[in-house]
């Protein structure tokens, strides 16, 4: 499909709700991705982005077309992953952690060894950005896990650009530093050795 | 030449990254140069993670059922459908909203059925439970008709009524829907001049047996 998520969306309210499949086949994966670093579950991860795309649905009148659909629709899956947390904090019989992001089986003995290491690389990931001010986590994961302009950023942060680069910079530089000190992590298993 | 906020923005996208003029600019602004060094674990650590994703997550594309999927059993079967992504499992929570709406909804249009029919009489209420005749439905009778009319509900209902081994509850019925027939029709036939020659023609001395049996209440 040539259309792109503004077009889609004028669709979708003027009466062709089908279309928002193509929306939903476009960015649930990212969303998935940010939401597993922010929730650190997924399970719960999965539950967050079909939230926010039910709520995007559901209160699709009220879009601007005038702004970034991704901005916006971002905008609902943090405060929906938000939602989700407190709601998860407050269940004291809840287990934690230990189901940290989507993996599928490596599929041969060569893999097995790589698989092991993208594991590591996601839970250590996941965990220092959870070690960062909530702003700038956010920035990071709208950034590279959404792939969102840092006007788009803005938008979902309800922050001016320089704002949301600053987030995004800050961010950046203190998880390199925690990356630092946690040791390196490399994709090539022989130069781990 | 990119300015510096342009290469942060490349710095920061990583289709962008590596891009010569990127590297340009770096060569040229050591001010750049030391903050992309100081950002290169970070930025590697994402690079890392979103290669491997990108064909490990798994898509709710609609082409498939998630029920073949080993993740089946987060979700309950039957799910409610979404109008995407089908075939793709709502969560507990929601299933279990949707059937508790459902079974509340099921309660109050069954109370609103029996407060509708709390007003009706039992006579027509039970009236209602048996398909008229054609000849019964017609809703402007003559007085030619009616002869014919009542032979028409005695040779049929009568003869259910007067059946002694009859349910109470169908004799109840049989014998309401005939009393109302023989009401209205002889009604009709009485207006005339020769009642009692329109009631004589009714059928045969049978159907009067039969009649009489319904008006007075009495089975055979």
């Amino acid at each position: 499909m040539n259309l792109n998520d503004q077009q889609i969306m004028a669709q979708v309210l003027s009466g062709r709700t089908e279309l928002f499949d193509e929306l939903v086949r476009r960015h649930r994966a990212s969303m998935l991705r940010a939401a597993c670093s922010k929730l650190r579950n997924s399970a719960a991860a999965e539950e967050a982005v079909q939230d926010a795309f039910l709520n995007a649905y559901a209160r699709r009148v009220t879009f601007n077309a005038q702004y970034s659909f991704r901005g916006w629709l971002w905008t609902i899956l943090l405060n929906t992953c938000r939602t989700l947390a407190r709601r998860e904090r407050n269940r004291p019989d809840q287990a934690n952690g230990g189901d940290l992001l989507y993996q599928n089986e490596p599929v041969s003995n060569d893999d097995a060894l790589g698989h092991l290491l993208n594991l590591e690389r996601n839970a250590l990931l996941a965990e220092l950005l959870n070690e960062l001010p909530e702003p700038q986590a956010d920035a990071l994961r709208l950034r590279f896990y959404g792939g969102l302009k840092f006007e788009e950023i803005a938008q979902a942060m309800n922050c001016s650009l320089n704002g949301a680069k600053q987030r995004v910079r800050c961010g950046l530089e203190r998880l390199a530093a925690s990356v630092r000190r946690n040791g390196s992590f490399s994709q090539d298993p022989e130069r781990d050795k | 030449m990119l300015t510096c906020d342009q290469t942060f923005d490349c710095l920061t996208d990583p289709i962008h990254r590596h891009n010569e003029s990127v590297e340009q600019h770096l060569d040229a602004c050591p001010r750049c140069r030391d903050m992309a060094d100081a950002l290169e674990p970070a930025l590697d650590l994402f690079g890392e993670v979103n290669e491997v994703e990108t064909w490990q997550l798994p898509m709710a594309s609609g082409e498939y059922e998630l029920e073949e999927q080993p993740r089946v059993d987060r979700a309950p079967a039957g799910a409610a459908p979404r109008p995407w992504a089908r075939g793709y499992k709502r969560s507990t929570r929601l299933h279990n909203d949707g059937l508790t709406i459902a079974v509340f909804l099921v309660l109050i249009s069954t109370m609103a059925a029996a407060l509708v029919n709390v007003g009706r009489d039992d006579e027509s209420a039970a009236a209602v439970a048996i398909q008229l005749p054609p000849n019964c439905q017609r809703t402007e009778p003559t007085k030619s008709d009616a002869d014919n009319v009542i032979a028409g509900c005695v040779a049929c209902h009568l003869k259910m009524a007067a059946l002694a081994d009859m349910e109470p509850m169908h004799r109840q019925h049989a014998q309401t829907l005939v009393n109302r027939c023989v009401e209205c029709h002889l009604e009709i036939a009485m207006h005339s001049t020769d009642t009692d020659v329109a009631i004589s023609r009714t059928a045969d001395p049978a159907s009067h047996s039969l009649l009489a049996n319904c008006l007075f209440g009495r089975g055979s």
